[in-house]
């Protein structure tokens, strides 16, 4: 029961885990259908609370008295699980409502995944449930499962209750759960709570995360993920559980694509990539370890519950066979891990214990015809060694192999240590009775050496993540005030490019001088301040397209030519687009060719305001080469993503250029961060490009565009 | 001759083995007089022979109550020009 | 289907050595299918394809007549509303009265037995009948074509009729598809001889037992066979295609074709089957031809069969092929008129997209439609079940409709990453129409039988 004491025991989502009563909702004595299923399930899987069948017109299901409503049953009801079709299951939850039932479970399919119907009639049922206060899970889901036992809840259609285990595992699919509930089951994984949410109507992968977090049964949470709704809730979530004390890893598959809110409309740096690229930068930001298939999903998951954090990224390897030991190392060194040299007193260990064939440098060859004591020896010395971190017991069955006892030594070995460990028994049904030894020692086995790398490092970068500070965003001084002013001047749709300057001077960026001119005098005056050649451009509310009807005029040098050009301007308008109201001219200095930068700001449906950075030209046209984060911009995070870049080294003066001002390109990011974080009327805004000068003559904004919302 | 409603609910009791007079017009043939889905096909051939009618199985099976079955099957009868008693 | 068509080229198909056949210049060959009536005789298994796609042997009949007159250019006329579909699997032309332009030219009934066609293939201007007086073959040399009109592909005929000389050819034809399952076992062994390949490319793992000759048995490159697998080559060969997997326990009799990505786990394959691509079969098999992307995964026993693509056969499902009384097996095509097969083994024909639950039992000579579904009752089918039926309690009922068929249809084509298109629903749409006559009879009579039963 101490368990039970350690639960938080007044979360709201309990009654989802924890209910002292359900009614299965539609239950049908039709055996091998999913109404009938669920109920089977529940009373069949130890269940320790109280189970009643709502079917209408039957005596009893399963010989429990069976009632017509859930409120004819004369005792309280915690949970109902509901799998009427669709089209009643208002009438069912409204019931549900009346008699007082905290969470509902639906399961039944037909809502939102079939269209604006379905849709209206999830709507419906969620205004009900909101109303009364009850929790829902679903609609379009499998159901729940919780192996606590003080519950042992299976309200679900699953074949079979898993094993009790510390892996929490929740889904947006429900297909998938049964392949996943039979996967772990054939490799002895076990689960503490399990959660097809389906249609996230309710309650969404974000709060059952955050309860997650708070459950003493589970240590890591896997989510696998069809649609993202809300990325920043997400990302807020994943970043106060994966960090601090009683943080816990979050493994993530999402697949599919995310709907995109109207509001989303193509934009330039939206459409440079994907959503999926933005939500791949963004999860990892928020600590989230994201997989692409379920091998590795539990591969990594196994690695985080069944064994300590690892120290550090030393690997020491032991393996009867050279080659795969040789693979080992290359995957291991390619994912990040090291493999470090042992300290002489190992050496001297493993010298004396192995034969003179043997490769007693890491990683330790102990050769095929090994046996436990050789495996054992090597294991322990290694494992003494304070250059080691973590090790991978590697073995392939040779004739002299005795597969049984190198796994006893390696569980012995295990025991005595407080290192990870993983293993990899090479082969198939040879090395199957070693394998069960160590899976039943909660020993992580893998197939392949280099499935057990990507395990470890997955828990190593985990493990940093978890004990590195939270990075504080610093707020920069800026004058947030005259740039509001500015925007509440402006109607929706593209600002102004004087406009657009005057926000980004307000926010510190380095924009070159200008003045919006109203005059051929006045804009002669204003170049000959200058004393530089100087730029001309059109600024009318009515003109998008400045190229389009001579809007712009280059390299005007001395304030003739200035005059000149703004009278030809002008009369050119003026024939072609005569409608055009005509604010002025922008008049500021020609800007000298040079490396051309972009970075851009996006009001992002599902992450909210983010902030991308790229190189220029090519890169970002055809290497896609961007990275994106949510805005506002740390000072670590705005490095990390000037650094992110694979051209990155352009900036640093590779091949004779001289080195960027890589600092004040951080310092933009962070500023455009801010920006759109503090006016959420910023839709999108692109500095297009920037100029990158040296940190002598720092950067320059050639050209900006910002659309605001109405 | 028996009325429409006296007729669906006599065809709905045979088919869910319930006494036609605990049936009634409001009631769902699903949330409460409990058919199955396998059953909601029997209700629809049972109707179709009961009024010697053809109905569209799509539009049939998304009636909910035994009233609008009602509705729908005298509007099937007249379209298809089958006499029947609605009163 | 495509990958079959493409392969063609460099497929082991038969070579036929006639004296009367020369290679000559080149010959366009024009498949036809186009007789509305006489193709029904192939229902349910001909009404979602071109009955040359209708497999018998290791090959289609359209591979076997390309084979046979050397044709190097193929193109088709078939019914249009299939032709949407069937131009997304081919890359021949597909009703496209172009291609009647070329030189020789060699129209061919899709349906006549490719090793009879003992005509020339060049030469002059000729239309071949049957003994119906059908057209069985139209030969137009490059003299003839500026001769024969027409808007389509019927009056084209029509008028070769009238222009060019007609002779008796009276050439066999395949006249049902139980035709193609009792011919399956010769061809097969004919295909594999004409083929030439044997040996294991494949990887077999051991202990595995070959039964008769090393010679009489090929597995390609990628296929996979499991150990404790018995081919028993002693009375025909067996061919397991590419990426084929043989599951342990399985025991196969030669004749015998395992196609590309089938996975047979542990089946016990009598003699004579042709198992179409990706299939997963178990349970027994005898004689039977599955075209492709069908599941048997389960026990039970499917003999002297012609099972679609897409059908989905329930644990324990199982036919009969032999009467009691030995005598020869009658089918019903049309679910009115029994026809006598004339041959004693003639087990089930069973369309596309079809699925049958646990436990279905089918009587011999047992025809199910395309698109059915099956809830047994453990009862014993009806002879005769229609297209798009839901067969529930014991009778045809409308159950919930085509489109949610559709709706299954799609999801296991998507699960083998295939689409289920709007091409696909308009041609289900007008085998729906083809169908609903027989469809609308079970229905009424399976109304009938179910109100009886509530009144008893």
């Amino acid at each position: 029961m101490s368990d039970q004491t350690a639960r938080n025991e007044s979360h709201p989502l309990d009654s989802i885990f924890y209910p002292k009563s359900v009614a299965v909702l539609g239950v049908t004595p039709t055996p091998e259908t999913v109404p009938n299923d669920i109920f089977r399930n529940i009373l069949t899987s130890g269940y320790t609370g109280v189970l009643y069948p709502v079917a209408p017109f039957k005596r009893s299901i399963y010989a429990v008295k069976a009632y017509r409503y859930v409120l004819d049953i004369p005792d309280e009801v915690d949970q109902a699980v509901i799998v009427y079709p669709s089209n009643v299951c208002h009438k069912a939850v409204e019931q549900c409502g009346q008699k007082g039932v905290k969470s509902i479970i639906m399961i039944s399919a037909g809502f939102r995944e079939v269209g604006p119907e379905g849709a209206k009639r999830e709507t419906g049922v969620k205004e009900i449930c909101d109303a009364c206060g009850m929790k829902l899970i679903g609609p379009n889901c499998l159901g729940v499962i919780n192996t606590d036992p003080i519950s042992m809840l299976n309200a679900s259609f699953a074949r079979k209750m898993p094993a009790r285990g510390r892996i929490a595992f929740l889904s947006q699919s429900g297909a998938l759960c049964t392949a996943v509930l039979d996967y772990a089951l054939g490799k002895g994984i076990g689960f503490s709570k399990f959660v097809s949410f389906g249609n996230k109507a309710g309650v969404t992968e974000i709060d059952l995360m955050r309860y997650l977090h708070k459950d003493p049964q589970t240590d890591v949470i896997l989510v696998y993920l069809e649609e993202l709704r809300d990325g920043r809730g997400l990302v807020e979530a994943a970043r106060e559980i994966t960090r601090g004390p009683g943080a816990k890893p979050i493994l993530l598959i999402k697949s599919g694509r995310t709907v995109q809110g109207a509001d989303a409309a193509a934009s330039h740096t939206g459409s440079l990539a994907g959503e999926d690229v933005i939500s791949d930068a963004v999860l990892k930001e928020a600590g989230i370890i994201r997989v692409d298939t379920i091998d590795k999903l539990f591969n990594s998951a196994i690695m985080m519950t069944y064994q300590p954090p690892p120290r550090g990224r030393r690997l020491a390897i032991v393996t009867n066979a050279g080659g795969p030991g040789v693979m080992a190392t290359d995957a291991a060194v390619n994912m990040g891990l090291e493999i470090p040299r042992f300290d002489d007193e190992t050496t001297g260990r493993l010298k004396s214990a192995l034969p003179a064939a043997a490769n007693i440098k890491n990683p330790v060859d102990v050769i095929g015809d090994a046996r436990a004591d050789r495996y054992s020896a090597a294991l322990q010395a290694v494992l003494d060694d304070d250059n080691v971190d973590q090790a991978l017991v590697i073995l392939t069955p040779q004739s002299m192999t005795d597969i049984e006892a190198i796994a006893e030594c390696v569980v012995a070995g295990h025991k005595k240590t407080d290192k990870p460990l993983a293993c990899s028994f090479m082969g198939g049904r040879d090395v199957q009775v070693g394998i069960n030894i160590l899976q039943a020692a909660r020993i992580p086995h893998y197939i392949l050496p280099e499935w057990a790398c990507s395990a470890l490092i997955d828990s190593n970068t985990f493990n940093e993540w978890k004990n590195s500070p939270a990075p504080e965003f610093k707020p920069l001084d800026v004058d947030a005030a005259a740039a509001r002013a500015v925007m509440d001047s402006a109607p929706g749709g593209y600002m102004r490019e004087d406009q657009c300057l005057d926000v980004l001077r307000a926010y510190g960026f380095p924009v070159p001088r200008y003045k919006l001119c109203t005059s051929a005098d006045d804009a002669a005056a204003f170049a000959d301040e200058l004393r530089c050649p100087v730029v001309l451009r059109v600024v009318s509310p009515d003109i998008i397209h400045k190229f389009d009807v001579k809007g712009v005029a280059l390299d005007l040098d001395g304030s003739d030519a200035v005059r000149g050009a703004w009278n030809d301007m002008m009369t050119h308008i003026a024939e072609v687009m005569p409608q055009a109201r005509i604010i002025g001219a922008i008049v500021r200095g020609m800007i000298p060719p040079g490396r051309e930068i972009i970075l851009g700001a996006k009001r992002d449906s599902v992450f909210g305001p983010t902030v991308m950075f790229g190189l220029g030209g090519l890169f970002v046209e055809v290497f896609k080469d961007v990275t994106f984060a949510l805005a506002p911009v740390t000072a670590q995070r705005a490095a990390s993503m000037v650094r992110g870049v694979k051209a990155y080294e352009i900036l640093t003066g590779a091949r004779g250029t001289a080195s960027a001002d890589v600092g004040g390109i951080e310092e933009c990011l962070r500023r455009l961060g801010q920006l759109v974080s503090d006016h959420p009327r910023i839709g999108e805004l692109d500095i297009n490009p920037l100029l990158v000068g040296s940190a002598d003559t720092g950067n320059l904004v050639a050209d900006v565009r910002i659309r605001l919302a109405p | 001759m028996a009325t429409v409603e006296d007729r669906v609910k006599a065809v709905t009791g045979r088919t869910l083995n319930i006494d036609p007079g605990e049936i009634q017009a409001e009631h769902s043939f699903t949330f409460d007089l409990g058919a199955e889905s396998v059953q909601s096909v029997e209700l629809v051939a049972m109707f179709e022979e009961e009024f010697g009618i053809e109905m569209d199985e799509d539009a049939a099976l998304s009636v909910e109550t035994v009233g609008s079955a009602c509705e729908f099957i005298a509007r099937v009868c007249a379209e298809q020009g089958v006499a029947v008693d609605l009163e | 289907m495509l990958a079959v068509l493409l392969s063609v080229v460099d497929r082991p198909v038969r070579e036929f050595q006639s004296d009367k056949v020369k290679e000559t210049r080149a010959l366009k060959l024009i498949l036809l299918d186009i007789d509305a009536t006489g193709r029904r005789n192939f229902d349910p298994v001909g009404l979602s394809r071109p009955l040359f796609e209708l497999r018998c042997g290791m090959t289609s009949l359209a591979e076997k007549l390309i084979a046979r007159t050397k044709a190097t250019d193929v193109a088709c006329f078939i019914p249009e509303y299939m032709a949407g579909v069937y131009r997304t699997e081919t890359q021949w032309p597909v009703n496209d009265p172009g291609a009647l332009g070329a030189d020789d030219l060699l129209l061919v009934n899709a349906r006549v037995k490719a090793d009879s066609f003992d005509i020339e293939t060049a030469g002059p201007g000729e239309v071949g009948l049957g003994e119906d007086g059908g057209v069985q073959y139209v030969r137009v040399g490059a003299d003839d074509l500026g001769r024969i009109q027409g808007e389509d592909i019927t009056s084209w005929i029509d008028n070769a009729r009238e222009v060019l000389p007609s002779v008796h050819a009276n050439l066999p034809t395949w006249d049902y598809a139980w035709d193609l399952m009792l011919a399956n076992p010769d061809e097969l062994t004919a295909d594999f001889n004409a083929l030439g390949r044997s040996g294991i490319e494949g990887s077999v793992e051991q202990p595995n037992a070959i039964r008769g000759s090393d010679k009489d048995v090929f597995v390609a490159p990628g296929a996979v066979v499991h150990p404790m697998v018995v081919f028993d080559a002693a009375d025909g060969p067996i061919y397991i295609d590419e990426n084929a997997e043989i599951h342990p326990f399985t025991r196969i009799e030669g004749p015998c074709y395992v196609g590309a990505g089938s996975i047979l786990l542990g089946a016990k394959c009598r003699e004579g089957n042709y198992i179409g691509p990706l299939c997963r079969i178990g349970g027994e098999l005898e004689e039977s031809i599955i075209q492709g992307h069908s599941n048997k995964y389960h026990d039970g026993f499917l003999g002297h069969a012609y099972v679609g693509e897409w059908v989905n056969l329930g644990a324990q499902t199982s036919n009969s092929d032999l009467k009691n009384d030995y005598s020869t097996v009658s089918a019903i095509l049309d679910g009115r008129r029994p026809l006598d097969t004339g041959s004693p083994k003639v087990g089930a024909l069973i369309g596309d997209h079809t699925k049958t639950s646990i436990g279905t039992l089918m009587n011999t000579g047992s025809v199910v439609g395309a698109m059915a579904l099956i809830m047994a009752t453990g009862e014993p089918l009806p002879k005769f079940i229609p297209s798009f039926a839901w067969f529930l309690k014991g009778v045809t009922t409308k159950g919930f409709g085509k489109k949610k068929l559709y709706e299954t249809a799609r999801m296991a084509m998507s699960r083998r990453g295939k689409e289920f298109t709007g091409a696909h629903e308009a041609m289900f749409d007008a085998v729906f129409e083809l169908t609903s006559e027989p469809r609308d009879e079970a229905i009424k009579k399976g109304r009938k039988q179910m109100a009886a039963r509530q009144h008893s």
